[in-house]
């Protein structure tokens, strides 16, 4: 993430593309418009999936997002280039996504009527995989912060431990240490209640 | 205790992602993209305006800082500045050295000021080059 090429770009952006973030935060300070829709570009993704961790319901998680996006351009005069914009963004959508969890008071993973009315011919197996991540959100929801964006952006996003390390502001060991602590606990948890259903 | 390798969990126990994250569903991410522009779009504007009304954003960066992003400039002016004092040490002539004594005369100031008969005139008298030349090597020696 610390110049263009980190993984995170959707689509090109013109003489934008390749120039470090906190350049670009720099002529966002100014105004530049299209500096601003490269970092969106780079980093919707990650943060979506960063307040996806902390929120359960789609809907919710696309405001959030788009929250932080908006919550950053308020603040970027705010912003020193001297430090990196990953970690500064990761805390504005931390805190966007916790002041929504905070509005709702709990979590609620019971979501999942809509897709049980849809339901394809064997809905005995969509039941059966909706309580399962309805059982890993319970245990997923009760882990620390950091821990849970961690396994979310990694085990469940596809991002690298590079990518993870670089928008959370933490080493790399450190987001390998959540994984495993997250994966660890998850198993622990869940095993015994779903015995067979480990898969492998 | 190694994290290197962590054993990865059941795909199937593992909630939807927000988004794959690399390929797919461009769609979507377009959407969101044009929708979070336009929201922007109002503090944009007031930013390009406050930016015509003011200077550039100006960074404040330590000397050091600066200094440390650019090392590699800084050790090779520093090496190219050694390089050009020693040579400047080894083509000066010492102050230790001792003065030339009157009357004797270097090949370089020679070779600097003409032929040897033309400083052998210098001095009054008349001379065969080549005799000259000679006479000078030996006061030289």
């Amino acid at each position: 993430m610390a110049g263009g090429g980190h993984g995170f770009d959707t689509m090109p952006g013109g003489d934008v593309v390749g120039t470090p973030d906190e350049f670009l935060a720099r002529r966002v300070q100014a105004g530049e418009r299209e500096a601003f829709a490269e970092l969106a570009r780079r980093y919707l993704r990650p943060i979506h999936a960063v307040v996806g961790s902390f929120l359960p319901e789609p809907a919710d998680v696309e405001d959030a997002a788009q929250e932080t996006f908006l919550r950053a351009l308020e603040a970027i005069e705010g912003f020193d280039p001297d430090r990196s914009f990953a970690p500064w963004l990761y805390q504005i959508a931390r805190n966007v996504a916790r002041n929504r969890l905070d509005h709702r008071r709990r979590w609620r993973t019971e979501d999942a009527g809509d897709d049980l009315a849809s339901a394809s011919a064997n809905p005995g197996t969509s039941m059966e995989r909706t309580e399962i991540r309805s059982l890993v959100d319970g245990v997923l929801a009760h882990m620390p912060d950091k821990r849970r964006t961690a396994f979310r952006l990694f085990d469940i996003e596809g991002y690298t431990s590079a990518e993870t390390a670089r928008l959370m502001g933490i080493s790399e060991g450190t987001v390998r240490s959540h994984v495993h602590h997250a994966r660890r606990k998850l198993r622990t948890e869940l095993e015994p209640l779903l015995g067979g259903e480990e898969g492998r | 205790m190694t994290y290197d390798r962590p054993e990865p969990l059941p795909p199937e126990w593992l909630p939807d992602p927000a988004g794959p994250a690399k390929g797919g569903e461009p769609r979507v991410w377009d959407r969101r993209l044009r929708e979070l522009m336009s929201a922007a779009e109002p503090r944009l504007a007031e930013l390009a305006r406050q930016g015509g009304d003011r200077p550039a954003p100006r960074v404040a960066t330590p000397w050091w800082t600066l200094l440390a992003a650019r090392w590699r400039a800084a050790v090779g002016a520093a090496a190219l500045a050694a390089a050009a004092a020693m040579l400047v040490v080894q083509v000066l002539p010492s102050p230790s050295s001792p003065p030339a004594e009157a009357g004797t005369f270097s090949l370089t100031a020679m070779a600097g000021e003409g032929t040897a008969a033309a400083v052998w005139q210098g001095l009054g008298s008349e001379a065969d080059p080549i005799l000259a030349q000679i006479v000078l090597q030996g006061a030289a020696r």
